[in-house]
């Protein structure tokens, strides 16, 4: 019986759940020339009125889904979904494991690498094994870790992490 | 106003038309390609102008913002892809066009009517910013409430057939900009004791990770599945590619678009994809041949270019004056001005008239830049088109990157973009627009600082409202609007139900 809305509308409502149950630990100004609303005021009224949204939203998606029931749905196992959205998943694995490695290896270094791996998810399947590819890969993640390196790092003085190459 | 832009014209430096010439030829780069927008390229070159002066920096900005909104218009022809949000509707008659091999025609018209749109944007800028300005500086908690109220209810009706969804974003978008330290009383708030959260997230942050890791996490979603598209080649221009009598003839077009676009502008939280397409379907209704519409006729790209550009006039009206940004756009020039010590807003024309005069002045220049680049270099933007997105997208995440560690100068911020890229891409996996959010983020704290303030205005006064006619005409409008919004989608529900 869920579709989309309604599993937002559970995702967006347990947010909110969260959001509302950190609000408690707001601390209240309680000292004289204090105004009538408070720093809680504005996170617990917006906090409720998502949770608001949200049920709603749940309602209509089961109402939805109901009126589709006579559709097929095609039943997805967890291991199709995540084939399906490989790329996606890698990409966000990559970036994170970029940003990881950010400071200890240094900027020039995880960027290359970067580069090359993530040109090479964003390759269409069949070019992947493809030398020419991987080696434009290569330089084109040199040439511009390079530049922009020297450009941000050196010239407009942005704190770009240093790592193990010293520069 | 004109000795001040006139000073300002005449302390134009070379090296600012340099910086022009080159961030509008990045910009045009960034509009053309689809996946990058204006936003985007000035979100990334945003931490470039930390060591120049305001004026040059805001040069650069504005030269980027023009180029990028422009450049939309390029593949939207070739491509029937927009390369901008912006210039969806210029393909709806600009690529029949190309088709039919009249693709320098649709260049041109598009080029020569950008131009008309950015120019008249601009002029209504010079205007009415100055003016807005001194009625703005009586503007209190009251009238700044009202006008962030009414500026949701706007964004939410206009945006999207789904209205809970849109709420859904507004209220979202409040929510994250309340991490960080309260307007007010300074109150630490949601951030889970790490002192990193302690001023919030910045605007610069947040875009990055919505609109450019989002956008590669989409690319990267149809890795399997490629677009197949064909850069038309062959194409020239001679000239504008159309006679002076078929420019005569869109005047009334022309300037009725651009004043759609001023119009659209002004509001905030709403820009040019709105502006094209009302302009758009306002063009085609007025027309006397409507049905000629979308087989390719100039009457469409005249009406989506000359809108989309003269919102960004339109767009600066608001931040000047009121500091209060009309788009994505905008906001991060907020963030800009802030940086460089301007503060948009009543005050500007008093304490830093040079600078806003200076942005003036660079926007002309800008748009006379993008003329001359277009026309010529008009091959050369066909051919960075080709670039392979496999090869692009990493390095302008690695650019983002950079951009969001430059802001503060902390690996933390990186970390943001990541998580900001993850809600972006899931939000439109759930099918709630961004546009709201955005606005709900922007206005956040202008809101809570305001609402906070009204509420001990009438505490000390039940009746002071009664003073603030302004404030109270916002209010009734932002009623109306809901109440005709919600009688409407009562109406589509019953519809909907007959079936």
């Amino acid at each position: 019986m869920r579709n989309k809305d309604s599993i937002t509308g559970i995702v967006l409502a347990a947010f909110s759940v969260i959001y509302l149950y950190l609000s408690q630990g707001i601390k209240v100004f309680t000292g004289p020339g204090r105004d009538p609303l408070s720093a809680k005021f504005v996170p617990v009224l917006f906090g409720a009125l998502l949770l608001m949204c949200a049920c709603l939203l749940i309602i209509r998606g089961v109402r939805d889904a109901k009126k589709q029931s006579g559709q097929e749905r095609t039943k997805g196992s967890f291991a199709r979904a995540v084939r399906d959205n490989l790329e996606v998943i890698l990409t966000f694995a990559t970036l994170a494991v970029y940003l990881m490695i950010m400071k200890p290896v240094g900027f020039l270094l995880s960027s290359v690498l970067f580069i090359v791996a993530e040109a090479i998810i964003l390759t269409p399947p069949e070019k992947r094994k493809d030398k020419k590819t991987i080696l434009l890969a290569l330089v084109i993640a040199i040439v511009m870790s390079v530049l922009a390196d020297y450009v941000f790092a050196d010239i407009f003085h942005v704190m770009l992490p240093e790592g193990i190459l010293g520069f | 106003m004109i000795t001040e832009f006139i000073q300002a014209l005449t302390s134009v430096t070379p090296l600012m038309i340099v910086l022009i010439f080159v961030g509008v030829a990045i910009g045009i780069v960034f509009g053309s390609i689809p996946g990058l927008t204006a936003t985007m390229a000035i979100v990334m070159f945003l931490p470039m102008t930390y060591t120049m002066n305001p004026a040059n920096a805001m040069s650069l900005l504005m030269a980027l913002y023009i180029g990028g909104i422009s450049g939309g218009l390029i593949s939207a022809i070739l491509l029937n892809m927009p390369g901008t949000p912006s210039s969806i509707a210029t393909c709806f008659d600009g690529h029949p066009m190309a088709k039919r091999g009249e693709a320098g025609k649709a260049l041109g018209t598009g080029i020569l009517f950008s131009f008309i749109g950015t120019v008249i944007g601009i002029i209504c800028l010079v205007i009415m910013a100055p003016a807005l300005s001194r009625m703005a500086l009586k503007f209190g908690a009251y009238e700044y409430l009202a006008l962030s109220i009414f500026s949701y209810s706007l964004v939410v009706v206009l945006t999207g057939k789904d209205v809970l969804k849109g709420i859904i974003s507004v209220i979202l978008g409040n929510m994250l900009a309340a991490v960080g330290m309260s307007p007010i009383d300074s109150v630490a708030r949601f951030t889970l004791g790490d002192y990193r959260l302690l001023p919030g997230f910045t605007i610069l942050v947040f875009l990055i990770g919505l609109f450019a890791i989002a956008e590669v996490i989409r690319y990267a979603e149809g890795v399997r599945k490629p677009e197949r598209f064909e850069v038309l080649e062959g194409v020239r221009i001679r000239g504008f590619g159309v006679s002076l009598k078929e420019v005569w003839q869109q005047k009334w077009n022309a300037l009725r678009s651009s004043i759609i676009g001023l119009g659209i502008g002004i509001l905030p939280g709403i820009g040019g994809s709105i502006s094209c397409m009302l302009s758009y379907t306002v063009a085609k209704n007025s027309s006397k041949h409507p049905e000629k519409f979308g087989t390719g006729v100039i009457d469409g790209v005249v009406a989506s270019e000359a809108a989309n550009n003269a919102t960004i006039g339109g767009a600066m009206i608001p931040l000047l004056s009121l500091g209060i940004p009309g788009d994505g756009a905008t906001a991060v020039l907020l963030g800009a001005l802030m940086i460089h010590g301007v503060v948009p807003g009543p005050l500007i024309f008093q304490n830093n008239a040079d600078t806003a005069f200076a942005v003036f002045v660079a926007m002309l220049i800008a748009a006379a830049v993008m003329v001359i680049e277009e026309l010529f270099g008009l091959k050369l933007f066909v051919k960075v088109l080709k670039i392979p997105k496999n090869l692009l997208f990493p390095v302008i995440i690695m650019l983002c990157t950079i951009g969001a560690i430059g802001e503060s100068n902390r690996l933390f911020d990186a970390w943001c973009i990541l998580i900001f890229g993850l809600l972006g891409y899931g939000l439109s996996k759930a099918g709630i627009p961004l546009i709201p959010m955005i606005l709900g983020f922007i206005l956040g704290d202008t809101l809570e600082l305001n609402l906070r303030k009204a509420s001990m205005l009438v505490s000390m006064n039940p009746t002071s409202i009664v003073q603030h006619p302004i404030a109270i005409v916002l209010f009734a409008v932002t009623l109306i609007v809901f109440a005709l919004n919600i009688r409407s989608s009562i109406r589509r529900a019953r519809a909907a139900a007959k079936e």
